[in-house]
């Protein structure tokens, strides 16, 4: 069996990216489904909501399975950058 | 009718559990064969069903899978704690309450 | 590598399950409590033990509020059901004011002059926000997500999961017994735990996760929730009008519902040419929680709007958040709900246990940290029962004449467990500390309804002879706990027996 590399520094990157990265992607992804879903306002920020919790579970999850420490932030931000991505045209056209 | 699905969940579980040859020998004193493993599978699940049924007839549609769901971690709870202290009480148990329930419904 | 998955998943659940356990445990053990929070609270407030809910005097609840409050800018009474039979009526003057109550009698509309408590609700507000206003809500999110994040590794790492499904084994080794104890409180349990920590999250969705509110509606609350709950709301003209018959619109309301029950109406700017009156329907019948309302005009009496949810994400939500209130009328669900939030006591519990007995078993001696975590484990989870126990002796001993009584009886609670923590830490025997904290929450417990007896007319004698079972519960509860803790402090042996494999018992020189 591997033993996987239990440093503090590792554990605080880890824990970072979970609580922090893991939240960056959480938000923007909640954002880009809010936007980008087909229903009235009130509809869509309830839904993008409520799924949300379950994305931040698995970023969290997933932050701490993750290879090393570098993965897990990158895994996390480099979505969280897609999603931004898209969102923010769509955020900008609607303050318009 | 409530109590019904109750006793089902009960013995519903206790069937599945009984179809372990690990907890079938401590009530019985003897592994199970294979059939009989079998029946005890199946008898289990056709009761679980059966409690779905009869909680969803007594309390519709919406609470009646939330009573479903309590009352098979109510009824899970108390068969477990039962088990390793009194099998064959556990055992008895659910024979006693399927008589008493099928004369309550009369 | 296909191991390493299920290290770090491992790692994740012991280090997170430690770390956030004292926490969950509290907030699990409160909301456990806070499914009978309206009988806890009736239980806490003898002076209204006699009040009978059959008979409801709206017009009257109406008039005091015209005395007390004419000037407020919102009214609500608040009407009497089965799990709460007084009237309470509040009002606040503008919304920086504090909210002001009174309890009525319901059929005189007179007021009853009861004693200052927070009743349930001290427990309630524990549950969800540690009494720390919104950097407790913000602690208790992080805790439901670090609880999900251990419900799905608990999963996973729980190889046998179907193999010991009933497995349960209380003469095997103390560190198997302990783990079968944890696992069947989890697996049996599964599906209340997700559900009740997902729904947790969801109810404060606003706060944890406000990205929609953000881009959609310039980060307006109050616009969003317009837009969501689509309430009837205007700016007072500063002209006097007089205000229609409450009851009267109480009944007309109630024609638009099938049959269902009144919850609480709403004055806006009574007295106003532009006051709303809005009357709630009961959600006592079905899951979803954000009920049906009715609203008129104040002034004319004309029917402004009946409004139900129908958007389907919106009632989604108005499920899961009802799923969790549990606000129904259904005392077998609301009694399960209470036992599967024990069991989720035990699971952490013993899970906070295991942790000691894992590392005890493998590092013989004293680690100073393993010290450090034994002791929080003994305040919190042989604390808070006493402190539980001690909020209700205060709640009869205090007296009624007190001011700020209310605080005092939460400072109570706060007190003892304050003393329970430094005991835990104090106490050098880890065994003695928990026999003797138990055994304190135990005696307390037990011996309250003859407490009950000697302070209230309401207690077990008089509740079980005339049927008032929602007050004899409390009692009943109290007593059977306090036994429960009581034997389980006369189980735990002073110090530690280890079984050998030849089945030869040896002492441990020192506690273990």
């Amino acid at each position: 069996m591997s033993v996987k590399p239990l440093s503090w520094t590792d554990i605080t990157s880890r824990v970072g990216a979970a609580a922090l990265g893991g939240y960056a992607l959480t938000y923007a992804f909640t954002a880009c489904l809010t936007l980008l879903l087909p229903l009235p306002k009130s509809e869509a920020i309830l839904t993008a909501a409520m799924l949300s919790f379950l994305l931040y579970a698995g970023a969290i999850i997933g932050a701490f399975a993750a290879a090393t420490s570098w993965r897990a932030w990158i895994g996390l931000l480099a979505p969280a950058a897609a999603f931004t991505a898209i969102a923010a045209p769509l955020a900008f056209n609607l303050s318009q | 009718m409530r109590w019904v699905a109750m006793a089902l969940s009960y013995n519903g579980l206790l069937f599945c559990c009984l179809a372990m040859s690990k907890h079938y020998r401590h009530v019985f004193s003897h592994a199970p064969t294979g059939t009989r493993r079998l029946l005890f599978k199946m008898t289990g699940w056709l009761m679980l069903i059966g409690s779905f049924v009869t909680s969803v007839m007594a309390n519709g549609w919406s609470f009646g899978p939330v009573e479903w769901i309590g009352g098979l971690a109510v009824t899970g709870l108390m068969l477990v704690f039962l088990l390793p202290y009194a099998p064959r009480v556990a055992a008895l148990f659910g024979l006693v309450i399927i008589p008493v329930q099928a004369v309550c419904l009369l | 590598m296909k191991d390493s998955f299920f290290q770090s998943m491992d790692w994740l659940h012991t280090w997170g399950g430690l770390l956030f356990g004292w926490l969950l445990f509290a907030i699990f053990l409160t909301g456990t409590l806070t499914v009978f929070d309206k009988e806890i609270t009736f239980w806490m407030q003898p002076e209204l033990h006699h009040l009978e809910s059959s008979h409801l005097n709206i017009e009257a609840a109406g008039q005091q509020l015209t005395r007390l409050a004419p000037d407020a800018t919102q009214w609500w009474i608040t009407l009497p059901y089965a799990r709460s039979p007084a009237v309470t009526i509040s009002w606040q003057g503008s919304s920086k004011d504090k909210v002001e109550e009174r309890t009525l009698d319901p059929a005189t509309g007179e007021i009853v002059p009861v004693r200052d408590t927070r009743g349930g609700d001290f427990f309630y507000q524990f549950h969800y926000s540690l009494h720390l206003d919104q950097v407790g809500v913000w602690i208790v999110g992080a805790s439901a997500m670090v609880m999900l994040v251990a419900l799905i590794s608990g999963i996973v790492i729980h190889h046998r999961i179907f193999k010991d499904f009933f497995t349960f084994r209380p003469r095997a080794t103390s560190h198997r017994a302990w783990l079968d104890a944890h696992n069947v409180t989890s697996v049996l349990v599964l599906p209340f735990h997700v559900v009740i920590t997902f729904t947790g999250l969801v109810i404060f969705w606003t706060l944890y996760m406000p990205a929609g509110i953000h881009l959609l509606y310039g980060g307006d609350k109050d616009k969003a929730f317009g837009d969501l709950e689509r309430r009837i709301e205007r700016e007072p003209a500063q002209s006097p009008a007089g205000l229609v018959s409450l009851s009267e619109l109480e009944r007309q309301a109630r024609t638009h519902w099938n049959g269902g029950a009144t919850e609480w109406m709403e004055v806006q700017h009574p007295g106003d040419r532009h006051a709303i009156v809005t009357v709630w329907r009961r959600a006592d019948d079905r899951l979803a929680l954000i009920s049906d309302r009715v609203t008129f005009d104040g002034a004319t009496g004309e029917l402004l709007q009946v409004w139900t949810s129908e958007l389907p994400a919106f009632t989604t939500y108005s499920v899961m958040i009802g799923l969790h209130y549990l606000w129904f009328d259904h005392d077998a669900i609301r009694w399960m709900y209470f036992g599967m939030g024990l069991a989720a006591t035990v699971m952490i519990a013993t899970g906070l246990h295991l942790w000691i007995i894992k590392r005890r078993d493998r590092h013989a001696g004293h680690h100073r940290g393993y010290q450090v975590v034994e002791s929080l484990n003994v305040a919190v989870v042989a604390g808070m029962p006493v402190a539980v126990a001690v909020y209700f002796w205060a709640n009869r001993l205090l007296p009624v004449a007190l001011p700020d009584r209310a605080v005092w009886e939460m400072a109570s609670f706060f007190l003892a467990w304050g003393l329970c923590a430094v005991h835990g830490f104090l106490r050098w025997n880890m065994r003695s500390a928990w026999k003797e904290q138990l055994f304190v929450s135990g005696a307390l417990l037990g011996i309250l309804p003859m407490l009950n007896m000697i302070t209230t007319e309401s207690h077990l004698l008089v509740t079980a002879a005339d049927m008032t079972w929602r007050l004899a519960a409390v009692d009943l509860m109290c007593f059977i706990s306090g036994l429960l803790l009581a034997w389980t402090a006369w189980r735990i042996r002073p110090t530690a027996f280890v079984a050998q494999p030849a089945n030869k018992p040896v002492i441990a020189a020192e506690p273990v």
